[in-house]
Protein backbone atom coordinates (compact mmCIF):
# COMPACT_ATOMS: atom_id res chain seq x y z
CA UNK A 1 0.00 0.00 0.00
CA UNK A 2 2.85 2.21 0.78
CA UNK A 3 5.32 3.78 -1.88
CA UNK A 4 8.61 2.56 -1.97
CA UNK A 5 11.04 4.58 -0.15
CA UNK A 6 13.09 5.59 -3.62
CA UNK A 7 9.70 6.76 -5.13
CA UNK A 8 8.74 8.35 -2.29
CA UNK A 9 12.22 9.99 -2.75
CA UNK A 10 11.79 10.79 -6.74
CA UNK A 11 8.20 12.07 -6.21
CA UNK A 12 9.86 14.77 -3.49
CA UNK A 13 12.57 15.71 -6.46
CA UNK A 14 9.77 15.93 -9.21
CA UNK A 15 8.03 18.78 -6.70
CA UNK A 16 9.51 21.72 -5.86
CA UNK A 17 7.92 24.85 -4.01
CA UNK A 18 8.03 28.45 -4.74
CA UNK A 19 7.29 31.35 -4.52
CA UNK A 20 4.91 32.89 -7.09
CA UNK A 21 6.74 35.65 -8.61
CA UNK A 22 3.44 38.05 -9.04
CA UNK A 23 2.01 37.57 -5.68
CA UNK A 24 4.84 35.97 -3.44
CA UNK A 25 3.00 33.36 -2.74
CA UNK A 26 4.42 29.85 -1.90
CA UNK A 27 3.31 26.93 -4.40
CA UNK A 28 3.99 23.65 -5.41
CA UNK A 29 5.38 23.07 -8.96
CA UNK A 30 5.25 20.12 -10.58
CA UNK A 31 6.38 19.53 -14.22
CA UNK A 32 2.76 19.02 -15.37
CA UNK A 33 1.70 22.49 -13.45
CA UNK A 34 3.53 25.29 -12.72
CA UNK A 35 0.99 27.60 -11.79
CA UNK A 36 0.36 29.45 -9.12
CA UNK A 37 -3.04 28.57 -7.77
CA UNK A 38 -3.46 32.09 -5.78
CA UNK A 39 -3.09 34.12 -8.68
CA UNK A 40 -5.56 31.26 -11.23
CA UNK A 41 -7.94 31.99 -8.06
CA UNK A 42 -8.10 35.95 -7.94
CA UNK A 43 -8.45 36.16 -11.35
CA UNK A 44 -11.68 34.09 -10.96
CA UNK A 45 -13.08 37.59 -8.79
CA UNK A 46 -15.59 39.30 -10.03
CA UNK A 47 -12.86 42.60 -11.74
CA UNK A 48 -10.37 39.95 -11.26
CA UNK A 49 -6.81 41.09 -10.40
CA UNK A 50 -4.65 40.87 -13.70
CA UNK A 51 -5.52 43.69 -16.04
CA UNK A 52 -6.51 43.21 -19.19
CA UNK A 53 -6.95 39.11 -18.75
CA UNK A 54 -9.27 38.94 -16.04
CA UNK A 55 -12.94 37.00 -16.07
CA UNK A 56 -14.99 40.29 -16.17
CA UNK A 57 -12.19 42.15 -18.71
CA UNK A 58 -11.34 44.75 -16.27
CA UNK A 59 -11.55 48.05 -18.54
CA UNK A 60 -7.50 49.30 -19.03
CA UNK A 61 -6.72 51.36 -16.44
CA UNK A 62 -6.78 55.05 -16.31
CA UNK A 63 -5.97 58.30 -14.14
CA UNK A 64 -9.53 58.50 -13.13
CA UNK A 65 -8.67 54.78 -11.55
CA UNK A 66 -5.90 54.78 -9.90
CA UNK A 67 -5.10 56.32 -6.83
CA UNK A 68 -1.66 55.89 -6.01
CA UNK A 69 -0.68 52.43 -5.82
CA UNK A 70 -4.43 51.86 -5.55
CA UNK A 71 -6.90 50.60 -8.44
CA UNK A 72 -10.48 50.77 -8.42
CA UNK A 73 -12.22 47.12 -9.20
CA UNK A 74 -14.48 47.63 -12.38
CA UNK A 75 -17.76 45.86 -12.67
CA UNK A 76 -18.68 43.99 -15.85
CA UNK A 77 -20.42 47.41 -17.09
CA UNK A 78 -17.00 49.00 -16.79
CA UNK A 79 -18.35 51.26 -13.92
CA UNK A 80 -16.16 51.24 -10.29
CA UNK A 81 -17.30 48.41 -8.00
CA UNK A 82 -18.99 51.19 -5.50
CA UNK A 83 -19.49 49.72 -1.71
CA UNK A 84 -21.37 52.61 0.13
CA UNK A 85 -22.12 56.44 0.07
CA UNK A 86 -21.61 58.77 2.86
CA UNK A 87 -22.15 62.36 3.37
CA UNK A 88 -19.27 63.16 1.95
CA UNK A 89 -17.31 60.45 0.23
CA UNK A 90 -18.08 57.43 -1.67
CA UNK A 91 -16.03 53.83 -1.18
CA UNK A 92 -15.05 51.73 -3.71
CA UNK A 93 -13.68 48.24 -3.73
CA UNK A 94 -10.20 48.57 -4.79
CA UNK A 95 -6.78 46.60 -4.91
CA UNK A 96 -3.60 47.32 -3.71
CA UNK A 97 -1.26 46.30 -6.92
CA UNK A 98 2.05 45.89 -4.79
CA UNK A 99 0.32 43.86 -1.67
CA UNK A 100 -2.18 42.28 -4.21
CA UNK A 101 -4.65 42.55 -1.58
CA UNK A 102 -8.43 44.62 -1.82
CA UNK A 103 -9.02 47.36 0.07
CA UNK A 104 -12.00 49.96 0.52
CA UNK A 105 -11.01 53.08 -0.53
CA UNK A 106 -13.08 56.63 0.35
CA UNK A 107 -12.86 59.03 -2.22
CA UNK A 108 -14.39 62.57 -1.81
CA UNK A 109 -17.97 63.39 -3.51
CA UNK A 110 -17.71 65.02 -6.38
CA UNK A 111 -19.29 67.72 -5.35
CA UNK A 112 -16.67 68.71 -2.85
CA UNK A 113 -13.76 68.49 -4.97
CA UNK A 114 -11.86 71.61 -4.55
CA UNK A 115 -13.83 72.58 -1.64
CA UNK A 116 -11.13 73.65 1.09
CA UNK A 117 -13.78 73.28 4.02
CA UNK A 118 -14.89 70.14 2.80
CA UNK A 119 -11.26 68.96 2.68
CA UNK A 120 -10.50 69.63 5.66
CA UNK A 121 -12.97 67.73 7.33
CA UNK A 122 -12.53 64.73 5.35
CA UNK A 123 -8.93 65.03 6.36
CA UNK A 124 -10.40 65.35 10.08
CA UNK A 125 -12.77 62.13 9.17
CA UNK A 126 -9.72 60.25 7.84
CA UNK A 127 -7.31 61.02 11.21
CA UNK A 128 -10.69 59.98 13.83
CA UNK A 129 -11.08 57.03 11.89
CA UNK A 130 -7.14 55.75 11.67
CA UNK A 131 -7.27 56.61 15.43
CA UNK A 132 -9.04 53.48 16.32
CA UNK A 133 -7.65 50.11 16.10
CA UNK A 134 -9.62 47.12 17.11
CA UNK A 135 -10.61 43.55 15.63
CA UNK A 136 -14.49 45.30 15.64
CA UNK A 137 -13.67 48.03 13.82
CA UNK A 138 -12.59 48.75 10.32
CA UNK A 139 -9.14 50.18 10.23
CA UNK A 140 -8.37 52.94 8.02
CA UNK A 141 -4.31 52.44 7.20
CA UNK A 142 -3.60 54.67 4.58
CA UNK A 143 -4.16 58.52 3.75
CA UNK A 144 -3.20 59.79 0.33
CA UNK A 145 -4.01 62.90 -2.19
CA UNK A 146 -4.85 62.62 -5.79
CA UNK A 147 -4.04 66.37 -6.79
CA UNK A 148 -5.32 68.48 -4.01
CA UNK A 149 -8.05 66.17 -2.67
CA UNK A 150 -7.27 63.58 -0.11
CA UNK A 151 -8.62 59.85 -0.41
CA UNK A 152 -7.86 57.03 2.40
CA UNK A 153 -7.59 53.08 2.20
CA UNK A 154 -9.18 51.33 4.50
CA UNK A 155 -9.77 47.32 5.62
CA UNK A 156 -11.61 45.35 2.87
CA UNK A 157 -13.90 43.24 5.37
CA UNK A 158 -15.04 40.08 4.20
CA UNK A 159 -18.64 39.04 4.59
CA UNK A 160 -21.62 41.14 3.90
CA UNK A 161 -23.83 43.79 5.75
CA UNK A 162 -25.71 42.98 9.14
CA UNK A 163 -28.68 44.62 7.01
CA UNK A 164 -28.01 41.75 4.14
CA UNK A 165 -28.12 39.10 6.28
CA UNK A 166 -31.33 40.27 8.15
CA UNK A 167 -32.92 40.56 4.78
CA UNK A 168 -31.49 37.89 3.37
CA UNK A 169 -32.49 35.08 6.45
CA UNK A 170 -35.17 37.22 8.96
CA UNK A 171 -34.45 37.63 12.19
CA UNK A 172 -31.77 36.75 13.93
CA UNK A 173 -31.17 33.88 16.70
CA UNK A 174 -31.43 35.59 20.15
CA UNK A 175 -27.74 34.38 21.01
CA UNK A 176 -26.08 35.34 17.82
CA UNK A 177 -28.27 39.08 18.06
CA UNK A 178 -26.32 38.92 21.70
CA UNK A 179 -23.15 38.19 20.08
CA UNK A 180 -23.20 40.80 17.56
CA UNK A 181 -24.45 43.69 19.99
CA UNK A 182 -21.38 42.49 22.32
CA UNK A 183 -18.88 43.01 19.24
CA UNK A 184 -20.02 46.24 18.02
CA UNK A 185 -20.35 46.88 21.88
CA UNK A 186 -16.57 46.57 21.91
CA UNK A 187 -15.74 48.06 18.21
CA UNK A 188 -17.85 51.11 20.37
CA UNK A 189 -15.73 50.52 23.51
CA UNK A 190 -12.29 51.63 21.39
CA UNK A 191 -13.91 54.50 19.62
CA UNK A 192 -14.67 56.00 22.63
CA UNK A 193 -11.76 55.92 24.06
CA UNK A 194 -10.52 57.78 21.56
CA UNK A 195 -13.65 60.32 22.22
CA UNK A 196 -15.25 60.02 19.80
CA UNK A 197 -18.88 59.30 18.61
CA UNK A 198 -19.50 56.84 15.71
CA UNK A 199 -23.02 58.72 14.42
CA UNK A 200 -24.31 56.41 12.17
CA UNK A 201 -24.78 52.78 14.12
CA UNK A 202 -26.75 50.82 11.89
CA UNK A 203 -27.10 47.44 10.72
CA UNK A 204 -25.50 48.43 7.20
CA UNK A 205 -22.78 49.65 8.77
CA UNK A 206 -21.90 46.41 10.52
CA UNK A 207 -20.03 44.21 8.69
CA UNK A 208 -20.47 40.24 9.42
CA UNK A 209 -18.62 37.21 8.68
CA UNK A 210 -19.29 33.31 9.69
CA UNK A 211 -15.88 30.97 10.16
CA UNK A 212 -16.13 27.43 9.44
CA UNK A 213 -17.47 26.74 12.63
CA UNK A 214 -20.26 29.07 12.90
CA UNK A 215 -18.24 31.74 14.99
CA UNK A 216 -19.33 35.30 14.07
CA UNK A 217 -17.29 38.18 13.80
CA UNK A 218 -18.80 42.10 13.86
CA UNK A 219 -16.65 44.82 12.31
CA UNK A 220 -18.32 48.51 12.20
CA UNK A 221 -17.41 49.94 9.56
CA UNK A 222 -17.45 53.94 7.96
CA UNK A 223 -16.31 56.07 10.83
CA UNK A 224 -17.71 58.65 8.07
CA UNK A 225 -19.56 60.74 10.33
CA UNK A 226 -17.03 60.19 13.70
CA UNK A 227 -16.90 63.42 15.61
CA UNK A 228 -14.35 64.21 18.31
CA UNK A 229 -17.18 64.61 21.10
CA UNK A 230 -15.55 68.26 21.48
CA UNK A 231 -16.82 69.33 18.02
CA UNK A 232 -19.51 71.69 17.90
CA UNK A 233 -22.99 69.74 17.42
CA UNK A 234 -24.35 72.40 15.21
CA UNK A 235 -21.40 71.42 13.05
CA UNK A 236 -21.70 67.59 13.34
CA UNK A 237 -25.52 67.51 13.25
CA UNK A 238 -26.48 69.49 10.10
CA UNK A 239 -24.61 68.39 7.18
CA UNK A 240 -23.27 71.68 4.51
CA UNK A 241 -27.06 71.68 3.23
CA UNK A 242 -28.84 71.95 6.04
CA UNK A 243 -29.99 67.93 5.69
CA UNK A 244 -30.17 66.14 8.85
CA UNK A 245 -26.71 63.90 8.76
CA UNK A 246 -27.45 60.30 9.88
CA UNK A 247 -30.22 57.78 9.38
CA UNK A 248 -33.63 58.57 11.37
CA UNK A 249 -34.42 54.95 11.56
CA UNK A 250 -31.16 54.71 14.15
CA UNK A 251 -30.78 57.95 15.32
CA UNK A 252 -31.11 58.69 18.87
CA UNK A 253 -33.67 61.47 20.36
CA UNK A 254 -30.76 63.89 20.73
CA UNK A 255 -29.05 63.60 18.07
CA UNK A 256 -32.15 64.35 16.05
CA UNK A 257 -32.79 67.51 17.78
CA UNK A 258 -29.28 68.41 16.93
CA UNK A 259 -28.36 68.42 20.43
CA UNK A 260 -25.37 67.42 22.52
CA UNK A 261 -24.14 63.75 21.20
CA UNK A 262 -22.15 61.45 22.79
CA UNK A 263 -21.17 57.61 22.88
CA UNK A 264 -24.74 57.34 24.52
CA UNK A 265 -26.45 58.18 21.20
CA UNK A 266 -24.20 55.55 19.38
CA UNK A 267 -25.51 53.20 22.17
CA UNK A 268 -29.01 54.11 21.25
CA UNK A 269 -28.50 53.30 17.67
CA UNK A 270 -26.97 50.02 18.46
CA UNK A 271 -29.86 49.05 20.26
CA UNK A 272 -32.24 49.91 17.45
CA UNK A 273 -30.01 47.82 15.42
CA UNK A 274 -30.35 44.74 17.93
CA UNK A 275 -34.77 45.38 17.56
CA UNK A 276 -34.05 45.24 14.06
CA UNK A 277 -32.07 42.06 14.41
CA UNK A 278 -35.21 40.06 16.70
CA UNK A 279 -37.71 41.50 14.41
CA UNK A 280 -36.59 42.77 11.31
CA UNK A 281 -37.62 45.63 11.34
CA UNK A 282 -36.55 48.89 12.94
CA UNK A 283 -39.11 49.66 16.19
CA UNK A 284 -40.31 53.50 14.47
CA UNK A 285 -40.96 53.34 10.65
CA UNK A 286 -42.75 55.95 8.40
CA UNK A 287 -41.97 58.73 7.13
CA UNK A 288 -38.14 60.79 8.13
CA UNK A 289 -40.19 63.20 9.94
CA UNK A 290 -42.75 61.09 11.54
CA UNK A 291 -39.64 58.16 12.54
CA UNK A 292 -38.04 61.04 14.08
CA UNK A 293 -40.81 62.54 16.03
CA UNK A 294 -41.73 59.43 17.04
CA UNK A 295 -37.89 58.43 18.51
CA UNK A 296 -38.09 61.74 20.24
CA UNK A 297 -41.67 61.07 21.75
CA UNK A 298 -43.30 57.92 21.04
CA UNK A 299 -43.70 55.10 23.94
CA UNK A 300 -41.69 51.55 22.32
CA UNK A 301 -43.70 49.18 20.28
CA UNK A 302 -42.77 46.45 23.17
CA UNK A 303 -45.54 44.04 22.08
CA UNK A 304 -43.43 43.58 18.55
CA UNK A 305 -40.75 41.95 21.01
CA UNK A 306 -43.49 38.88 21.16
CA UNK A 307 -41.34 35.63 22.33
CA UNK A 308 -37.93 37.74 22.88
CA UNK A 309 -37.13 36.51 26.39
CA UNK A 310 -37.44 39.09 29.16
CA UNK A 311 -33.31 39.71 30.22
CA UNK A 312 -33.33 40.98 26.35
CA UNK A 313 -36.39 43.05 26.46
CA UNK A 314 -35.60 44.84 29.77
CA UNK A 315 -31.93 45.21 27.65
CA UNK A 316 -33.48 46.87 24.80
CA UNK A 317 -35.28 49.41 27.22
CA UNK A 318 -32.05 50.54 28.85
CA UNK A 319 -30.38 50.97 25.21
CA UNK A 320 -33.29 53.07 24.07
CA UNK A 321 -34.48 54.94 26.92
CA UNK A 322 -34.78 58.59 25.64
CA UNK A 323 -32.88 60.78 27.95
CA UNK A 324 -29.10 59.43 27.71
CA UNK A 325 -28.63 59.38 31.48
CA UNK A 326 -30.77 56.61 31.89
CA UNK A 327 -28.83 54.06 29.19
CA UNK A 328 -25.51 52.75 30.14
CA UNK A 329 -22.85 55.42 29.88
CA UNK A 330 -20.45 53.93 28.22
CA UNK A 331 -19.85 50.63 26.20
CA UNK A 332 -17.93 49.23 28.96
CA UNK A 333 -21.51 49.00 31.51
CA UNK A 334 -23.22 47.54 28.35
CA UNK A 335 -20.33 44.93 28.06
CA UNK A 336 -19.90 44.46 31.55
CA UNK A 337 -23.97 43.59 31.71
CA UNK A 338 -24.19 41.49 28.40
CA UNK A 339 -22.70 38.21 30.22
CA UNK A 340 -25.34 38.18 33.17
CA UNK A 341 -28.15 38.90 30.05
CA UNK A 342 -26.91 35.85 28.15
CA UNK A 343 -26.14 33.58 31.09
CA UNK A 344 -30.13 34.42 32.30
CA UNK A 345 -31.53 33.91 28.83
CA UNK A 346 -29.89 30.36 28.79
CA UNK A 347 -30.46 29.65 32.24
CA UNK A 348 -34.04 29.45 30.96
CA UNK A 349 -37.18 29.11 31.34
CA UNK A 350 -36.12 29.44 27.78
CA UNK A 351 -33.62 26.90 27.24
CA UNK A 352 -34.26 26.82 23.57
CA UNK A 353 -32.42 29.49 22.11
CA UNK A 354 -33.04 28.55 18.10
CA UNK A 355 -36.33 27.92 19.12
CA UNK A 356 -36.81 31.71 20.73
CA UNK A 357 -35.30 33.14 17.96
CA UNK A 358 -38.44 31.21 15.74
CA UNK A 359 -40.95 32.28 18.09
CA UNK A 360 -39.83 36.33 18.00
CA UNK A 361 -40.26 36.10 14.21
CA UNK B 1 -26.35 24.33 -10.06
CA UNK B 2 -25.16 21.40 -8.90
CA UNK B 3 -25.16 22.24 -5.44
CA UNK B 4 -28.59 23.52 -5.45
CA UNK B 5 -29.92 20.34 -6.75
CA UNK B 6 -27.68 18.05 -4.37
CA UNK B 7 -29.45 20.48 -1.53
CA UNK B 8 -32.95 19.26 -2.70
CA UNK B 9 -34.70 15.92 -2.39
CA UNK B 10 -35.11 15.85 -6.61
CA UNK B 11 -34.44 12.47 -8.05
CA UNK B 12 -31.21 14.19 -9.51
CA UNK B 13 -30.04 14.03 -5.83
CA UNK B 14 -27.49 11.17 -5.66
CA UNK B 15 -26.01 11.87 -8.76
CA UNK B 16 -25.44 15.87 -8.20
CA UNK B 17 -23.80 14.55 -5.00
CA UNK B 18 -21.42 11.85 -6.78
CA UNK B 19 -19.99 14.34 -9.04
CA UNK B 20 -19.45 16.95 -6.44
CA UNK B 21 -17.33 14.46 -4.23
CA UNK B 22 -15.73 13.33 -7.02
CA UNK B 23 -14.17 16.33 -7.25
CA UNK B 24 -13.37 16.71 -3.56
CA UNK B 25 -13.02 13.34 -1.72
CA UNK B 26 -9.67 14.02 -1.42
CA UNK B 27 -9.30 16.95 1.19
CA UNK B 28 -11.62 14.77 3.19
CA UNK B 29 -9.43 11.66 2.95
CA UNK B 30 -6.71 14.16 3.82
CA UNK B 31 -8.56 15.61 6.97
CA UNK B 32 -9.62 11.93 8.28
CA UNK B 33 -6.04 10.86 7.92
CA UNK B 34 -4.89 14.57 9.54
CA UNK B 35 -7.13 13.50 12.15
CA UNK B 36 -5.16 10.71 12.92
CA UNK B 37 -6.47 7.43 11.13
CA UNK B 38 -4.39 5.33 9.67
CA UNK B 39 -4.47 4.97 6.09
CA UNK B 40 -6.61 1.86 5.66
CA UNK B 41 -8.93 3.36 8.16
CA UNK B 42 -9.05 6.52 6.85
CA UNK B 43 -10.53 4.96 3.36
CA UNK B 44 -13.16 3.38 4.89
CA UNK B 45 -14.38 6.44 6.69
CA UNK B 46 -14.00 8.61 3.69
CA UNK B 47 -16.04 5.79 2.22
CA UNK B 48 -18.34 5.12 4.96
CA UNK B 49 -18.82 9.12 4.77
CA UNK B 50 -20.33 9.69 1.32
CA UNK B 51 -22.40 6.74 2.17
CA UNK B 52 -23.08 8.27 4.87
CA UNK B 53 -24.52 11.54 3.00
CA UNK B 54 -26.33 9.53 0.20
CA UNK B 55 -28.45 7.21 3.19
CA UNK B 56 -29.34 10.44 5.47
CA UNK B 57 -30.14 13.11 2.64
CA UNK B 58 -28.06 15.55 5.01
CA UNK B 59 -27.61 17.98 2.15
CA UNK B 60 -31.10 18.47 2.52
CA UNK B 61 -30.47 20.05 6.27
CA UNK B 62 -28.02 22.59 5.07
CA UNK B 63 -28.06 25.90 7.27
CA UNK B 64 -29.32 28.58 5.02
CA UNK B 65 -26.51 31.16 6.76
CA UNK B 66 -23.69 29.14 5.43
CA UNK B 67 -24.20 28.73 2.18
CA UNK B 68 -21.16 27.13 1.26
CA UNK B 69 -20.46 23.45 0.51
CA UNK B 70 -17.29 23.40 1.75
CA UNK B 71 -17.75 24.11 5.36
CA UNK B 72 -21.35 21.93 5.38
CA UNK B 73 -19.15 19.41 4.30
CA UNK B 74 -16.42 19.52 6.68
CA UNK B 75 -19.17 20.25 9.21
CA UNK B 76 -20.62 16.74 8.30
CA UNK B 77 -17.63 14.95 8.11
CA UNK B 78 -16.73 16.00 11.65
CA UNK B 79 -20.03 14.88 13.80
CA UNK B 80 -19.96 11.55 11.78
CA UNK B 81 -16.26 10.89 12.51
CA UNK B 82 -17.02 12.16 16.59
CA UNK B 83 -20.63 10.10 16.45
CA UNK B 84 -21.18 7.94 13.51
CA UNK B 85 -17.91 6.46 12.02
CA UNK B 86 -18.07 3.12 14.08
CA UNK B 87 -21.43 2.14 13.31
CA UNK B 88 -21.25 3.23 9.65
CA UNK B 89 -18.02 1.05 9.32
CA UNK B 90 -19.85 -2.20 10.53
CA UNK B 91 -22.67 -1.22 7.80
CA UNK B 92 -20.68 -0.45 5.22
CA UNK B 93 -18.48 -3.50 5.49
CA UNK B 94 -21.06 -5.83 5.97
CA UNK B 95 -23.29 -4.32 2.67
CA UNK B 96 -20.42 -4.42 0.74
CA UNK B 97 -21.33 -2.35 -1.87
CA UNK B 98 -18.98 0.74 -3.21
CA UNK B 99 -20.76 3.89 -4.59
CA UNK B 100 -18.18 5.84 -5.99
CA UNK B 101 -14.89 5.16 -7.01
CA UNK B 102 -12.07 6.42 -5.12
CA UNK B 103 -8.41 6.29 -6.15
CA UNK B 104 -7.29 5.56 -2.72
CA UNK B 105 -4.07 4.14 -3.37
CA UNK B 106 -2.86 7.13 -5.16
CA UNK B 107 -4.69 9.27 -2.29
CA UNK B 108 -1.79 8.30 0.35
CA UNK B 109 1.10 8.42 -1.95
CA UNK B 110 -0.07 12.36 -2.42
CA UNK B 111 -0.84 12.67 1.37
CA UNK B 112 2.67 11.46 2.14
CA UNK B 113 3.70 13.76 0.25
CA UNK B 114 2.49 16.92 2.74
CA UNK B 115 4.53 17.16 5.39
CA UNK B 116 2.89 19.42 7.42
CA UNK B 117 2.37 19.97 11.18
CA UNK B 118 2.19 23.24 11.98
CA UNK B 119 -1.22 24.31 10.37
CA UNK B 120 -4.59 22.75 11.44
CA UNK B 121 -6.53 20.46 9.61
CA UNK B 122 -9.18 22.77 8.66
CA UNK B 123 -7.02 25.30 7.38
CA UNK B 124 -5.48 22.29 5.19
CA UNK B 125 -8.53 20.92 4.32
CA UNK B 126 -9.60 24.20 2.57
CA UNK B 127 -5.93 24.46 0.83
CA UNK B 128 -6.61 21.23 -0.59
CA UNK B 129 -9.98 22.17 -1.52
CA UNK B 130 -9.02 25.27 -3.43
CA UNK B 131 -6.40 22.93 -5.41
CA UNK B 132 -8.85 20.33 -6.54
CA UNK B 133 -11.17 23.07 -7.71
CA UNK B 134 -8.69 24.49 -9.53
CA UNK B 135 -7.84 21.23 -10.81
CA UNK B 136 -11.25 20.48 -11.73
CA UNK B 137 -11.61 23.87 -13.53
CA UNK B 138 -8.15 22.53 -15.59
CA UNK B 139 -10.04 18.95 -16.56
CA UNK B 140 -12.97 21.11 -17.86
CA UNK B 141 -11.04 23.35 -19.76
CA UNK B 142 -9.03 20.22 -21.26
CA UNK B 143 -12.80 18.65 -22.11
CA UNK B 144 -13.39 22.26 -24.18
CA UNK B 145 -10.03 21.98 -25.86
CA UNK B 146 -11.04 17.86 -26.47
CA UNK B 147 -9.81 18.10 -29.95
CA UNK B 148 -6.98 17.17 -31.70
CA UNK B 149 -6.45 21.07 -33.54
CA UNK B 150 -7.98 22.16 -29.94
CA UNK B 151 -5.67 19.56 -28.26
CA UNK B 152 -2.38 20.83 -29.30
CA UNK B 153 -3.51 24.39 -28.69
CA UNK B 154 -4.10 23.98 -24.99
CA UNK B 155 -0.74 21.73 -25.11
CA UNK B 156 1.30 24.84 -26.36
CA UNK B 157 -0.73 27.32 -24.81
CA UNK B 158 -1.10 26.04 -21.36
CA UNK B 159 1.50 27.49 -19.75
CA UNK B 160 0.88 30.77 -20.85
CA UNK B 161 -2.12 31.10 -17.78
CA UNK B 162 0.86 31.62 -15.45
CA UNK B 163 3.29 32.93 -17.90
CA UNK B 164 5.35 34.53 -15.14
CA UNK B 165 5.71 31.14 -13.45
CA UNK B 166 5.97 29.17 -16.23
CA UNK B 167 9.72 27.72 -16.89
CA UNK B 168 8.45 25.92 -19.66
CA UNK B 169 6.52 28.68 -21.72
CA UNK B 170 7.49 28.91 -24.83
CA UNK B 171 7.82 32.31 -26.63
CA UNK B 172 4.85 33.60 -28.66
CA UNK B 173 7.20 33.52 -31.83
CA UNK B 174 7.59 29.97 -30.84
CA UNK B 175 4.27 29.11 -30.40
CA UNK B 176 2.82 30.83 -33.36
CA UNK B 177 5.73 28.45 -35.61
CA UNK B 178 4.48 25.52 -33.71
CA UNK B 179 0.55 26.16 -34.06
CA UNK B 180 1.02 27.42 -37.21
CA UNK B 181 -0.79 30.68 -37.04
CA UNK B 182 0.61 34.45 -36.52
CA UNK B 183 1.99 36.18 -33.88
CA UNK B 184 -1.06 38.33 -33.32
CA UNK B 185 -3.62 34.70 -33.70
CA UNK B 186 -1.34 33.40 -30.66
CA UNK B 187 -1.90 36.25 -28.26
CA UNK B 188 -5.57 35.89 -29.23
CA UNK B 189 -5.77 32.31 -28.27
CA UNK B 190 -3.81 32.62 -24.96
CA UNK B 191 -6.27 35.72 -24.04
CA UNK B 192 -9.12 33.91 -24.56
CA UNK B 193 -7.52 30.69 -23.03
CA UNK B 194 -6.87 32.53 -19.88
CA UNK B 195 -10.42 33.99 -19.81
CA UNK B 196 -11.90 30.63 -20.13
CA UNK B 197 -9.91 29.16 -17.54
CA UNK B 198 -10.85 31.90 -14.99
CA UNK B 199 -14.32 31.54 -15.79
CA UNK B 200 -14.43 27.84 -15.42
CA UNK B 201 -12.97 28.43 -11.93
CA UNK B 202 -15.32 31.09 -10.79
CA UNK B 203 -18.11 28.59 -12.26
CA UNK B 204 -16.57 25.81 -10.06
CA UNK B 205 -16.50 28.23 -7.31
CA UNK B 206 -20.45 28.89 -8.07
CA UNK B 207 -21.19 25.61 -7.98
CA UNK B 208 -20.00 25.03 -4.26
CA UNK B 209 -22.19 28.00 -2.55
CA UNK B 210 -25.51 28.55 -2.15
CA UNK B 211 -25.56 32.24 -3.06
CA UNK B 212 -23.93 33.31 -6.14
CA UNK B 213 -23.14 36.62 -4.07
CA UNK B 214 -20.92 34.49 -1.78
CA UNK B 215 -18.52 33.32 -4.65
CA UNK B 216 -15.80 36.61 -4.25
CA UNK B 217 -16.06 35.54 -0.43
CA UNK B 218 -15.47 31.77 -0.90
CA UNK B 219 -12.53 32.88 -3.55
CA UNK B 220 -10.80 35.34 -0.95
CA UNK B 221 -11.13 32.52 1.99
CA UNK B 222 -9.52 30.23 -0.62
CA UNK B 223 -6.91 32.20 -1.45
CA UNK B 224 -6.16 32.90 2.17
CA UNK B 225 -5.92 28.76 2.75
CA UNK B 226 -3.50 28.50 -0.09
CA UNK B 227 -1.12 31.15 1.24
CA UNK B 228 -0.84 29.84 4.84
CA UNK B 229 -0.08 26.27 3.14
CA UNK B 230 2.92 27.88 2.51
CA UNK B 231 2.85 25.56 -0.54
CA UNK B 232 2.83 22.57 0.70
CA UNK B 233 -0.63 21.16 -1.14
CA UNK B 234 0.21 19.34 -4.39
CA UNK B 235 -1.34 20.13 -7.60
Amino acid sequence: MNAEPRERQEDLMAREVRACKVCGANFSATEENEFCPVCMLRRALVGGVESGESFSERAPTDAAQRFEHYELLIDEDGRPVELGRGAMGVTYKAFDVDLHCPVTLKVISKKYLGDETARLRFLREARAAASVRHPNVASVFHLGRRGRDYFYAMEFVEGETLDNLITRSGPLEIKLALEITMQVGAGLAAVHKKKLVHRDIKPSNIMVSFEDEGAVTAKIIDLGLAKTVDESSAQTTISATGAFAGTPEFASPEQIVGGDVDIRSDLYSLGVSLWQMLTGHAPFRGTAAGVMSQHRHAPLPLEKLQGVPQPVVSLIEVLLDKDPGRRFQTPAELLKALPTITGAVERGPYNHLSELGADAR
Amino acid sequence: MVLLSAQSQAPGFQVALSELYKIYWYPLYAYVRRRGHAPEESQDLTQGFFLHLLEHKTLGRADPLKGKFRSFLLGSLQNYLSTEAARARCLKRGGGVEFISLDLQNAEDRYRLEPIDTLTPEKLFAARWAVALLGEAMNRLRMEYATPKKAATIEVLKAFLDVDNSKAAPSYEEAAATLQVTVGAVKTLIHRLRKQYAMLVREEVERTVSDPGDVDAEIHELCEALVVAEGWIVP
